[in-house]
């Protein structure tokens, strides 16, 4: 038996983190002289790395922070449930991302799941095996050597594929989170994080980009 | 389409539920029957570990930083506009 990866946002986000939410938020309603700061404290570093991995360059990211502190901040004050704070807060930089984006358009491109479990066509199988006999066994493991590898491979992943892979696995949102955020139905989302897994294993396994399928159509 | 490539297994039908499978998210049924085919089909023991391994990475990945001066400027900049606007 294979333990579950353990990715609930429950384990991301423990009940002493959500108290601290409610704090925060509380300052902010009051009117509190350090609530700027201490909501630039607790929430800047998350918005500017979502920012910089969605868009890829530090001058998005910037502003993709800057317009989230000044939106959220100033709507904060008539926000009622403090548990909805977090989806509610990432639909806004996500929204600031998709906004302020300067690199090319979401190219929308639809990956044959088969693709993405091929290392190599020309196998013939949907996955290759391991070959126990390989000079090279890191060729069928994921490489992560180099963390800029992951940052990389992120980077060129298609921006639906991005956005669903940095809300639930890199921010750990639940899947019923990210469809509100997404604006999609949860079985959507969980079908579009399934494939946008796929896709990045399959970069981080060192394959070639998936090609379209041979005779299709 | 050539079905005849696997004939070995059902692997893709499994392959679908994976990240469900990973995330604790299949009923008890499917857990086991799941649990059974991975014991058995190397492909996908392969598939699920690769698979977890890319989980893991984006859930432990560092996040990138921000210089201190950085993040001053963005962050006066962002007070002045509230100043602006009457919120602080
Ligand atoms: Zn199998």
């Amino acid at each position: 038996m294979i333990p579950p990866a353990d990715n609930s946002a429950a384990a991301r986000r423990d009940p002493a983190e959500r108290k601290r939410d409610r704090e925060i938020l509380a300052a902010v309603q009051r009117g509190d002289a350090d609530a700027f700061d201490r909501f630039v404290e607790r929430f800047g570093p998350m918005i500017f790395s979502f920012g910089l991995r969605m868009c890829g360059n530090r001058e998005d990211a910037e502003d993709v922070l800057q317009e989230t502190l000044i939106k959220v901040y100033t709507r904060l004050r008539t926000l009622q449930d403090p548990d909805a704070l977090r989806a509610w807060l990432w639909r806004i930089v996500a929204n600031e991302c998709r906004m302020s984006r300067r690199g090319p358009r979401d190219p929308g491109r639809q990956v044959n799941i088969e693709e993405l479990l091929a290392p190599r066509e020309e196998g013939g199988t949907p996955m290759e095996l391991p070959d126990p006999d390989a000079p090279d066994p890191e060729a069928s493991t994921i490489r992560l050597q180099d963390r800029e590898r992951l940052e990389e491979a992120i980077r060129n992943l298609p921006p639906t594929y991005r956005i669903i892979l940095l809300l639930r696995d890199f921010e750990g949102l639940t899947s019923e989170e990210v469809a509100r955020v997404l604006g999609i139905s949860v079985p959507n989302a969980k079908v579009r994080l399934h494939r946008a897994r796929l896709a990045l294993r399959k970069l981080l396994l060192g394959a070639e980009p998936p090609r379209a399928a041979k005779g299709a159509g | 389409m050539d079905d005849a490539r696997h004939p070995e297994c059902d692997c893709l039908e499994w392959l679908e539920t994976l990240s469900e499978y990973l995330d604790g998210d299949v009923g008890e049924d499917l857990l086991h029957r799941i649990d059974a085919h991975i014991a058995e089909c190397p492909r996908c023991a392969w598939a699920v570990a690769t698979l977890r391994e890319t989980i893991e990475a984006c859930r432990h990945a560092p996040r990138p930083s921000l210089e201190p001066s950085e993040l001053r400027r963005v962050v006066e900049r962002a007070r002045e506009e509230l100043h602006r606007q009457g919120v602080l």
